[in-house]
């Protein structure tokens, strides 16, 4: 029997709030903020939902919601290990993870590091994929109460869905976007000028002048005289940054003297006179500022031809952005009318611009087309990138969720992607050209000790090239084909992560919760 | 005929030059000589700027035929003698570099191939390659340096045991043992202890006991192709509870700090494990090698791609079945009966001796689950199926004398030479276009 939902209340806390967030773009931390915000309607539609803006705020709310006889749940959209563990507020774990096992070892001390304590303390854990509540099963026992609930936002696409037929070829689409646009057919890109100019007679010839006269007696008396005058007088306090008298002896060392003895004597000296004789400073050059545009204003492109589109932060080591790059790159180096579209969520681009840009030469000369989309998209201006679309790319090492995946399906995007980790709930053949992957040993990522303790995946390189051929032929030559997956991404979306389905899940788990002994809970997921 | 060979690295600077980029190129000039000198006469050159020519003026007084063999990748052999020269060279990646880049045109290997109008490689895999660029008909022969002989001799004498019986080896050198290293010594900085390996110590002379199901690779570990990590993770996951599983990294490099450093701070992260990890730096005498040999059951490689790979050869003409990927000259000589195969998959990379680092050629990546099950099942036919394993080993050696044997290269270079003779190898201008 489901309790009443009137008297529920659940409190809500992550790290990341709204305030926070645009500091936050591409931390790790920053996921849980949107899982939070998709989760709050369908907890809204079950109870009353209290955001705190710290732990702190947990239990004084929770004593006084107890004392007029109200339910209460704290659901801490943190890792386990930054959990609180000392609440009297009745607690659950929403777990964002993509790995195969979860942390089981206490370590510097801290028993929240293993999250088993953390998890056997709260009774029971949200998760957003089968494949995370396959890893705490098997560190928990299979009776272990898991809901697998990932976020609902069907429901906020039905707007593309109803005004837009995803197509293979898009006709040609303008986007925009406030920050900046790299188009690989305007970046002059070469492989050879990834190589430093080979210097002119020109160059050569400053910096043969540029080099000191050769040390003759006659030159070495003159600086001695200037280095020892300086020395007498000194003359360092006046300098725009004083020095010390014994720098000018240096300099005098250095510059005049110190070729007339041999290596050993040189240490000697070294030795005892540091002041004089020690090395000098290394001066290191300025690193050369990068010359990167403005990224205030808003700018605009055209596309057309069978586009893919990405949306990832270069700086998370997960997203495996080189190889989607290259494998487009090499599969389409003679086809004009593929463009890949980089949608990039980091704020910082000179964070990843070089190593960009220098990926961009390597691949040089292609015939495909590379746009880089740096900065911010308003609704209408994501929407029109959704439709923009013809294919959604993913080629992660391992996900936990991937919203814009799910987002681009729900808006019909067949899509090329990898059936691992979080994926293998909604990734199948039937709206996905899959690519295929290997495991490969990894760390849990706040392990300091930095020891293999589970797996994430390799993408096979040779199968994303084939999924982007494939898809790509379909795109021009199966119409129909095209039509079925693009149906049928939305079907799976609908069964996914629409709100009615993602409502009956959580409102089972809480209804069986309270009763004690606990049954076997574990809530699969329906599709897939 | 007169056949003028030369390699950069020399027995002079070997030793030196062990590790460094080319320096396998010695090797295989030295296993190929006894089978060109049944060819003809064959002088080694120290500096062919000086000799070459004048040793060709020589032969050509005489009536002599003179070729000049230079055991050098294309864009370092010279072009501008008049002695017909080819380049002996080795190649792992699927297409041969065909533009000039960093102001050298003989980075444009189509430049050199042109002009010597011939050359020499070790596997099918890179004839083709070759002939993608040249054209089907450009003349050029897979020859593999030829180990087989000298190995298969050897291989017969060794007892033909299912497993190792405490084989003993000396190693002059360093010897790391993951049973008796205090692995915390190569973690990250901030939990390290005292009781890592002191390179600065003269080496010493150790007393390796090997038994067990021995998995053997010998590599040059700053070779980036090697792919060492995913040989020793998958070992250490799939053995973690086997106790009498041991594999041995024979190391080539010439720095033992620089060696091994690397690998070291691997066994601390692929902990923990019950399986044994051998880390061999150092010479170690014929005889030792030869046991070494003896006490391994397969030859691992987990490489992106290899020209030929010595090593693996040597071991499978001895009888070692080996475990590794069936990729670029490896599928000359590889096949489900003699090896357990590692599955992999295909990645864009850089020519290696392209500065720009310009993606243009393919290299093979290993599927790291295939490679755990290869071990698996190699370690089950080691303990449970020893006629199955007595048949990889005889079929290891066939494959081999097929593929590297001084008859198979004696054979093949007798044809090659005699066509270019025929034909003559004067440079041809007109080349054939692709």
């Amino acid at each position: 029997m489901v309790s009443s939902w009137d008297a529920m209340n659940f409190i809500l806390y992550s790290d990341v709030n709204d305030s926070s967030i645009s500091q936050s773009l591409g931390r790790p931390e920053y996921s849980y903020y949107f899982v939070l915000k998709a989760y709050r309607p369908v907890l809204e539609s079950l109870g009353r939902v209290h955001v705190v803006a710290a732990t702190a705020e947990v239990d004084p709310l929770y004593r006084q919601l107890h004392a007029a006889g109200e339910d209460c749940l704290f659901l801490s959209f943190t890792p386990p290990q930054k959990t609180p563990d000392d609440l009297e507020c009745p607690t659950i774990c929403v777990v964002a993870w993509e790995f195969d096992s979860i942390p089981n070892e206490q370590r510097d001390d801290d028993p929240r590091q293993d999250w088993t304590q953390m998890l056997a303390r709260q009774g029971r854990v949200i998760t957003l994929s089968s494949h995370t509540a396959r890893a705490i099963r098997r560190a928990m026992g299979e009776a272990f109460p898991v809901l697998v609930l990932p976020t609902p936002l069907w429901e906020n696409f039905a707007d593309i869905r109803s005004r837009h037929t995803s197509a293979p070829i898009n006709p040609g689409s303008t986007l925009d976007i406030k920050g900046c646009i790299f188009d690989s057919r305007l970046l002059g890109l070469s492989a050879d000028d990834l190589l430093p100019k080979p210097l002119t007679a020109e160059q050569l010839a400053e910096i043969e002048a540029l080099r000191p006269p050769p040390l003759t007696l006659k030159r070495r008396f003159v600086i001695a005289r200037h280095y020892l005058r300086m020395w007498a007088l000194d003359l360092g306090k006046a300098q725009p940054e004083p020095v010390h008298r014994t720098h000018f002896l240096k300099l005098w060392y250095w510059e005049g003297v110190h070729d007339l003895f041999s290596e050993a004597a040189r240490e000697r000296l070294a030795g005892y006179l540091p002041a004089i004789a020690g090395p000098l400073p290394v001066v290191v050059p300025e690193p050369v500022p990068l010359d990167l545009p403005d990224t205030t204003a808003r700018v605009e492109t055209q596309v057309d031809g069978v586009v893919y589109v990405t949306v990832f932060n270069p700086l998370d080591g997960r997203k495996n952005w080189h190889r989607l790059i290259s494998a487009f790159c090499w599969a389409f180096r003679e086809t004009a009318d593929a463009t890949l579209i980089l949608k990039i969520t980091q704020s910082d681009l000179s964070s990843y611009y070089t190593e960009l840009m220098t990926l961009l030469a390597q691949l040089s000369p292609f015939a495909c087309r590379v746009v880089v989309m740096h900065g911010y998209l308003d609704d209408p201006q994501y929407a029109r990138l959704y439709e923009a679309a013809s294919f959604y790319v993913n080629a992660s090492r391992c996900e936990g969720l991937c919203l814009p995946l799910m987002e681009f399906m729900a808006s019909g995007k067949p899509v090329i992607a990898p059936n691992h980790t979080a994926m293998e709930d909604y990734i199948d053949e039937d709206v996905a050209f899959v690519v295929k992957s290997s495991e490969e040993l990894t760390i849990w990522p706040q392990d300091t000790r930095i020891i293999y303790r589970t797996l994430r995946y390799r993408p096979d390189w040779g199968s994303l090239k084939a999924a982007y051929e494939n898809s790509y032929r379909m795109a021009k030559e199966r119409p129909q084909d095209y039509q079925r997956m693009s149906r049928a991404a939305i079907e799976r979306m609908h069964d996914y992560c629409a709100f009615a389905p993602v409502q009956q899940r959580l409102s089972d788990f809480f209804g069986l919760a309270p009763q004690a002994p606990m049954p076997v809970a574990v809530t699969d997921n329906a599709s897939c | 005929m007169l056949i003028i060979v030369h390699s950069q690295t020399n027995q002079r600077n070997i030793a030196q030059n062990l590790g460094r980029s080319e320096y396998s190129y010695y090797f295989v000039l030295k296993e190929y000589r006894p089978v060109l000198e049944r060819l003809g006469r064959v002088m080694e050159v120290s500096d062919p700027q000086t000799e070459v020519d004048a040793l060709y003026q020589d032969c050509l007084s005489r009536g002599e035929d003179c070729v000049f063999l230079s055991f050098s990748p294309p864009h370092h052999t010279p072009v501008h003698f008049s002695c017909p020269t080819l380049p002996v060279f080795a190649w792992e990646f699927s297409t041969i570099p065909n533009e000039p880049f960093a102001g050298e045109p003989r980075n444009d290997w189509r430049t050199v191939l042109r002009a010597s109008g011939a050359a020499i490689t070790h596997s099918s895999y890179t004839v083709n390659a070759v002939r993608e660029a040249m054209g089907a008909d450009y003349p050029i022969v897979a020859v593999p340096a030829p180990v087989w002989d000298r190995f298969a001799a050897r291989g017969a004498q060794l007892q033909r045991q299912p497993l190792a019986n405490q084989v003993k080896l000396k190693i002059k050198g360093v010897l790391a043992d993951s049973r008796q290293l205090d692995l915390q010594a190569f973690g990250p900085a901030h939990l390290r202890t005292e009781g890592g390996i002191d390179f600065e110590a003269p080496p010493s002379e150790h007393e390796l006991v090997l038994d067990g199901v021995i998995y053997t690779s010998v590599f040059n570990p700053s070779d980036g192709r090697k792919n060492w990590e995913d040989m020793l993770s998958a070992f250490c996951v799939t053995f973690r509870d086997v106790e009498d599983a041991t594999l041995v990294f024979k190391l080539t490099h010439h720095d033992a700090e620089e060696a091994l450093t690397d690998i070291l701070h691997h066994l601390y992260k692929n902990q923990s494990y019950r399986c044994r990890i051998v880390l061999i730096y150092g010479y170690l005498a014929d005889a030792d090698y030869e046991r070494l040999v003896q006490a391994t059951r397969y030859v691992v490689n987990t490489a992106y791609g290899e020209g030929q790979c010595l090593p693996l050869m040597e071991f499978m003409s001895c009888g070692k079945p080996a475990v590794a990927p069936r990729t670029t000259a490896m599928i000359d000589y590889l096949d489900d009966d003699n090896a357990f195969i590692i599955d992999t998959t295909d990645e864009l990379t850089a020519w290696p001796h392209d500065p720009r680092k310009a993606f243009r050629t393919l290299r093979y990546v290993t599927n790291w689950t295939s490679l755990c099950a290869a071990y698996r099942s190699s370690y089950e036919v080691a303990k449970d199926d020893p006629q199955r394993y007595a048949q990889m080993s005889a079929h290891a050696v066939a494959s081999l004398e097929r593929f590297c044997s001084q008859a198979t290269a004696e054979q093949r270079l007798k044809v090659f030479f005699a066509q270019l003779f025929e034909t003559s190898v004067e440079p041809a201008l007109e080349s054939p276009q692709v």
